[in-house]
């Protein structure tokens, strides 16, 4: 998540320095960033753009574990860095090429790795055990022109998610991860605005983590489904999930969702748009009691796409069908017909 | 065997009786039928669960699907196994047809 949250804040700095078309592609071990011209660090004090105003809630999510003046502070030490130019000149000169990512122990001259940013950072700076007490590990401490970059990446392209239960609730945090052949930031629409799009039409299903990955996948390739190219190619949903325990939030689980399923619908279905609203239909529609287990049983045959799944989630929709006063949609027969294709 | 869902789904036979199965769900609200189909793993299990469905539909005076169809639905239950055959007549009972939302 950090790692991807770097690559997405470094595209957008470039983006903005060298207003043109920036691409962000994954290669596994290392993210490429391109850009078609030259930046202009003279243009450094547009990037404040690039935060949001300090009163808006995604600042609480990056700083979930700060509060209070502690919080309004770090805001305003950030928006303070991303206009300076020595720390903008700072961080192009760093990433010119490839670079392993720098972690420390010590927090002289660097920045808290919090856990929103990275789950892994909850587990600390371990040291070797041999002829030592063991503990826990301290902190991990990252450059700032890393936590900068990577703040960056969060607030333009994460989606969080609440999902309120009686004690403390869930948080789900989702990033879309690019595929080799890359995204494009800075043409209308591209990755900034899909994820703006599907962060404002969705809601963490209350049937759990899975249904609520596969509402955004399915949200996602809806979108990609509805364009006349497909500019964006997305390998996989990066996601994190912290949950309430006291007064603190811990990590509960995290992992890359596949998109491989839906994006083959997309490639070979005419009707691949039709399918996508059938199922966010579901998944809306089932955001309620009682509706738990079709939407669950459509995320599992999302997720596994098998005829083992398939036929599960057949049965769960027709006996909500049958059962509830609010009837699942049905099946338009050549519709149902590019479902079972695609099995 | 493996062959396309979508290739056994339009069957005849198989069109024949899910839109049996999907009246008999949908309409009569008879799920003896759902319940059942979902325990078989056979086809000699399956072919017991397809005597009583069209004993239901002859209890419940519907047009039974002809012989040729029973025959060709047996066939395929021995090629392409059960569970197949299972998952593609769920498939025709839950397809929308006329006035239905």
């Amino acid at each position: 998540m950090y790692d991807l949250s770097k690559a997405y804040g470094l595209g957008l700095i470039l983006q903005d320095l060298s207003s043109s078309q920036v691409t962000v592609k994954d290669f596994g071990v290392y993210y490429l960033i391109e850009t078609k011209n030259a930046y202009n660090l003279q243009k450094a004090n547009i990037l404040s753009g690039l935060f949001p105003s300090e009163s808006d809630k995604k600042w609480g999510y990056v700083f979930l574990t700060l509060k209070g003046k502690g919080r309004m502070n770090e805001i305003k030490e950030c928006k303070k860095l991303i206009t300076n130019k020595k720390m903008i000149a700072s961080i192009l000169k760093k990433y010119e090429n490839i670079k392993q990512p720098e972690f420390f122990d010590s927090k002289k001259g660097n920045k808290t790795l919090y856990q929103s940013l990275d789950l892994g950072a909850t587990k600390g700076f371990r040291e070797k055990i041999r002829g030592r007490t063991y503990h826990e590990g301290s902190q991990l401490y990252i450059p700032k022109e890393d936590f900068l970059l990577s703040l960056v990446g969060h607030l333009n392209f994460t989606i969080w998610k609440w999902k309120m239960e009686k004690k403390g609730g869930q948080l789900i945090m989702i990033l879309f991860n690019p595929s080799i052949e890359g995204v494009r930031i800075g043409i209308s629409p591209d990755a900034r605005d899909i994820t703006r799009n599907i962060d404002k039409l969705i809601r963490a299903h209350r049937s759990g983590i899975s249904p609520t990955l596969s509402y955004v996948a399915v949200s996602l390739a809806k979108e990609i489904s509805e364009m006349k190219e497909r500019i964006l190619k997305f390998s996989n949903l990066i996601f994190g999930v912290m949950v309430g325990s006291g007064q603190q939030r811990k990590p509960y689980c995290g992992g890359a969702y596949p998109l491989d399923f839906l994006f083959n619908i997309v490639e070979t279905s005419e009707k691949s748009t039709e399918i996508f609203d059938q199922w966010i239909d579901i998944f809306k529609g089932t955001n309620k009691p009682g509706y738990e287990e079709l939407a669950l049983s459509l995320s599992e045959f999302i997720n596994y796409p098998s005829r083992g799944t398939l036929e599960i989630y057949f049965r769960n929709h027709l006996r909500i069908y049958l059962n509830k006063d609010i009837k699942p949609k049905l099946y338009e027969i050549d519709i149902m017909r590019e479902v079972l294709r695609n099995v | 065997m493996s062959e396309k869902l979508s290739d056994v789904f339009l069957n005849p036979a198989i069109k024949e009786f899910g839109d049996a199965l999907r009246k008999m769900i949908m309409v009569a609200e008879d799920y003896g039928t759902l319940v059942e189909i979902e325990y078989t793993e056979t086809s000699d299990q399956f072919k017991e669960v397809l005597w009583k469905f069209l004993r239901r539909l002859h209890t419940k005076k519907y047009r039974k699907p002809s012989e040729r169809d029973l025959e060709g639905l047996i066939k395929l239950v021995d090629i392409y196994g059960v569970k197949q055959i299972r998952a593609a007549l769920l498939a025709h009972a839950l397809v929308k047809k006329g006035g239905e939302q």
